[in-house]
């Protein structure tokens, strides 16, 4: 093939084909070239590369004609003709000007490479919907009446407004953020009297920790009460602390001292505001093109094996990970949010009742998981011992952790001898 | 070869306003504007690379509402007056600014632009869904769903059943008029609670977007922060995190791109400029002045002053800011490779209408983007999550964590002093509707139609626009209408349903007005 055969060729390719070609020959730089630059940058290209680019893009171009691209152009699946290309963009602009288009004719397919007769007939019946389309105008049909827009104006003139409250009793907690939780009731004037409204009681919102048990109306872990006032209907209630389930109760505290209850809401958990403690690395393989494998069972050990604790209602002591820091635990500040709680909370009471604590398990305990990454050939040791490195060139060491004094040696040597080294001590001491 | 990938996703989402019962609704400009200045700018750049066999890789998200609108006659037809008059317009400019060799260039380029728009309504008959879904089916570009009618889940929660539905109409929808069912989901702000997935994968959504937080406080910590998704521990639908980075150069109205003082000043319309003689049929029949879309100024800076704006320069600029965009994302995938040892998916979503309605050059700032990663550099490859996860299905397990895209993150935009009170109601209305439904198992027609338009109703109610533009304190007696006068429908279907007396003629006007969904069945709700 020679040099002027290339260029007419070249010359024949579609832009697409060209943009391809400069992609497989390794150009890069060329996203904003017009066909010619293309053209003259990859003969340039090629020039600069030396016989075999030559030989490649030969190769190239001699596939490309044995197997010709079979793509259309976008615009010629459409319904109407296409009107993307210049050409046809510039002569309906000139018959805009002139003339006017009435909105029947026909443009003319300035490409004319396709089946003329089909498109025009196509495009002429597409140009009467259109028509039809512009001067439908208002008055709409539905199940054979004829709706006026004087008749849908109207459709809301003898509704009546929408209620203060349905007076159904009813509470209900939301959050907000990590920090705020949202409380709306709507409770009626009945179950108000009935509950003391008028015999001395005063109205209480109570917002009782019940994380991790199965709440019985009185075990919370601990109480914040914000007294209201009888027209208020929503509160904010502050968070107390991260990581925990809340439930709002209202109700009537009575001059005895006695707490008249009249309704729940559902538990509660804000959202975090920071970093989980827990690292936790399992992974799983789940194909795109097949169902989730959850769908069907609601047993996720299904699918994630032994890898996740049971979940229940008590707190649980997670058999793997490793908690690297403090849970976070928010410094109650009521003025940087620009919010401030509905009401006054005063801290009703932790329990301390020895009977309940003495029931509840406590136990702690912590183990040590060393990870990190080096280069997938290097070789690895912890303590003098090696340690598999993964396909990526990381690595995880999970050890126990009693209380004591624990030193790590983790020792890298790369293929050309070169050691790295760093060291980790901990200390662990249970009060 | 490449290190990692770029995920750009835009969220094209628009609240359901069709207003047969005016002749001229200025909300439904809403509508007219993105069509004109986004939807088609975009559909003609995705027929561009796809001419140009550029290889690449999109996420869109089209709303239920959205893809309704687009396929309404009344909508459809209005749109059609409403790109004549902006050709006509644009053709009086002509005239009025031949003496004027800058704003006449300026002139051209509205009336060139208008015209190529509107031959390419007219080539498509008007069908926006259908050009997507031909693009779609051209398997480059992803078309991902959300709510219903973009309901702000979290604060619905507490009603499963009305999550369900809205998850449910979204999918239903979405097959109806794309031809297929959705693979991914864009929540709604982006909003998402621990449980939520479990309703997805029942509908077989295997994926969806969270902001940054929502993945780097997931439970247990992710393993490759938020570069990779995450399975929802119980349901193994994936989690995909916006990344921070990507999304403050173009969102930032002091740092990002769309301010840059070459760029079309969006405040500066001829709708506004010119003398209400001339400009009065183009503007609202009341007399009051609108955006036409007409807009000579560039930003020029940040004084009252403005200079003339010129599209050729905006270009280079657009291109210029593309490479900077794409080099920056070269250097974040390298980094991140090395640091995580492996490749990096970057998700970088945004509204889609900030391309092109509020930022003139967006549409031409991605075009450059995605010709410039595939031909200019090898370092990264555009992606979509769902050939992502294709090419991936080995990823960590954890519970993503409560979060919105919202101010601050979380509820408070959309539960504040302002539009806490709406959720009683709607609360009140999802209760009722789950009632109704799960105790009329009904074979009359007439009361089944009372049922579908309840359903309707509170569907609309529950658009998170409306709470969003009652915070933003704009147009907030429309949004605060919209909430309570579909509440007020629903509340009487409700009441002529218990009451047994159902007015049919009433019934069919609702059914006339609120048309969203015209295959709703009640029963998403039982």
């Amino acid at each position: 093939m020679t040099r002027i055969d290339v260029n007419k060729e070249l010359e024949n390719m579609k832009k697409s084909e060209l943009l391809l070609l400069a992609k497989q020959i390794g150009m890069t730089g060329f996203s904003r070239f017009t066909k010619i630059e293309l053209v003259e940058n990859v003969i340039d290209f090629v020039k600069k590369g030396g016989e075999k680019l030559e030989a490649k893009l030969e190769e190239i171009i001699g596939k490309s004609k044995a197997a010709p691209t079979q793509k259309t152009r976008i615009t010629n699946v459409m319904p109407v003709a296409g009107a993307t290309s210049e050409t046809s963009d510039k002569s309906t602009k000139e018959k805009e000007l002139t003339a006017k288009i009435t909105t029947g004719s026909k443009l003319k397919d300035a490409r004319g490479n396709k089946e003329p007769d089909a498109i025009e007939d196509r495009e002429a019946s597409a140009r009467n919907e259109m028509e039809k389309l512009r001067y439908s105008g208002t008055p709409l049909h539905a199940r054979g009446q004829l709706i006026t827009p004087d008749q849908l104006r109207e459709i809301d003139d003898d509704l009546p407004d929408l209620p203060i409250g349905y007076g159904d009793n009813s509470i209900h907690l939301m959050p907000r953020d990590p920090r705020w939780l949202f409380c709306y009731w709507d409770i009626n004037e009945e179950t108000r009297s009935w509950n003391g409204k008028y015999s001395g009681g005063r109205i209480f919102l109570r917002l009782h920790d019940v994380t991790h048990i199965s709440f019985d109306g009185k075990n919370s872990w601990s109480i914040h009460q914000f007294e209201l006032n009888e027209d208020a209907r929503w509160w904010y209630l502050p968070v107390p602390s991260e990581g925990r389930h809340f439930i709002a109760e209202i109700g009537y505290v009575m001059p005895s001292g006695h707490w008249n209850s009249i309704g729940f809401t559902d538990p509660v958990v804000p959202p975090p505001g920071g970093q989980s403690p827990w690292v936790h690395d399992v992974f799983v393989t789940i194909p795109f093109d097949e169902p989730l494998p959850l769908v069907s069972s609601p047993d996720r050990i299904n699918w994630l094996g032994e890898n996740l604790p049971p979940r229940d209602s008590k707190p649980q002591i997670p058999r793997y990970g490793t908690p690297v820091e403090p849970t976070p635990y928010y410094a109650m500040n009521l003025t940087d949010s620009g919010t401030s709680p509905s009401g006054v909370s005063s801290w009703v009471h932790i329990h301390q009742n020895e009977e309940h604590v003495s029931t509840f398990p406590l136990r702690v305990d912590a183990d040590l998981r060393i990870f990190g990454g080096t280069i997938p050939d290097a070789r690895l040791e912890i303590n003098g011992k090696e340690v598999r490195l993964e396909k990526d060139g990381s690595f995880t060491l999970s050890l126990s952790f009693p209380d004591g004094f624990q030193r790590h040696i983790v020792t890298a040597t790369g293929p050309n001898g070169e050691k790295k080294t760093i060291t980790l001590t901990f200390q662990r001491h249970t009060s | 070869m490449h290190k990692g990938y770029l995920a750009l996703v835009l969220h094209a989402h628009l609240p359901f306003v069709r207003h047969p019962e005016y002749s001229d609704f200025l909300e439904e400009d809403w509508l007219y504007e993105a069509i004109t200045e986004t939807y088609i700018p975009l559909l003609l750049m995705f027929e561009g690379l796809e001419n140009d066999g550029v290889p690449y890789k999109f996420t869109m998200s089209m709303t239920p509402p959205l893809l309704c609108m687009l396929s309404d006659d009344v909508l459809k037809s209005r749109y059609t007056k409403h790109i004549e008059k902006l050709v006509e317009l644009s053709e009086k400019e002509l005239i009025r600014t031949a003496n004027d060799g800058h704003m006449n260039y300026l002139a051209r380029h509205y009336n060139e632009n208008y015209i190529k728009f509107r031959d390419f309504w007219r080539r498509w008959n008007g069908d926006l869904v259908g050009a997507f879904r031909h693009i779609m089916e051209k398997g480059n570009l992803d078309i991902i769903t959300c709510g219903a009618t973009h309901g702000y889940l979290p604060l619905m929660k507490r009603n499963p059943e009305a999550v369900n539905a809205q998850i449910a109409m979204a999918v239903q929808t979405h097959k109806r008029l794309l031809g297929v069912e959705p693979t991914g989901i864009w929540l709604p702000e982006c909003a998402f609670y621990p449980g939520l997935d479990k309703i997805l994968a029942k509908h077989n959504i295997r994926y969806f977007i969270v902001d940054s937080h929502g993945i780097s406080f997931s439970h247990p910590r992710p393993r490759y922060k938020n570069y990779a998704p995450l399975y929802c521990e119980g349901s193994g639908v994936a989690a995909f995190g916006r990344d921070l980075e990507t999304s403050v150069q173009v969102w930032s109205k002091e740092s990002g791109y769309p301010g840059d003082p070459m760029y079309r000043e969006f405040y500066r319309d001829i709708g506004y400029d010119l003398p209400f003689e001339y400009i009065g049929p183009y503007v609202q029949p009341t007399g009051l002045r609108k955006n036409t879309g007409i807009k000579y100024h560039r930003i020029t800076g940040k004084s009252e002053h403005k200079e003339l704006y010129d599209p050729y320069w905006a270009h280079e600029r657009a291109a210029l800011h593309a490479g900077n965009f794409m080099h920056n994302r070269e250097k974040q995938v390298e980094y991140l490779n090395s640091e995580l040892g492996r490749k990096p998916i970057i998700l970088a979503p945004y509204d889609a209408e900030l391309y092109g309605h509020w930022w003139y050059e967006g549409p031409w700032f991605l075009n450059y983007l995605i010709r410039k990663v595939a031909f200019d550099q090898s370092t990264l490859s555009l992606m979509n999550m769902r050939e992502y996860l294709s090419n991936h299905p080995t990823q960590q397990v954890a519970m993503p964590a409560e979060s919105s895209w919202g101010n601050a993150g979380y509820h408070e935009f959309w539960l504040s002093d302002s539009n806490a009170w709406i959720y009683r109601h709607l609360h009140k209305a999802a209760d009722r509707m789950v009632e109704m439904a799960k105790s009329n198992s009904v074979t009359d027609p007439l009361r089944t139609r009372v049922l579908n338009q309840m359903g309707r109703e509170l569907l609309l109610a529950q658009a998170s626009d409306w709470a969003f533009i009652i915070r933003s304190d704009t147009m907030v007696e429309y949004a605060e209408r919209r909430t309570v006068n579909h509440l007020r429908r629903f509340t009487r279907l409700f009441n002529e349903l218990t009451s047994g007396s159902i007015s049919e003629d009433w019934l069919t006007k609702v059914e006339a007005l609120d048309n969203i969904f015209p295959d709703l069945d009640y029963h998403i709700y039982s």
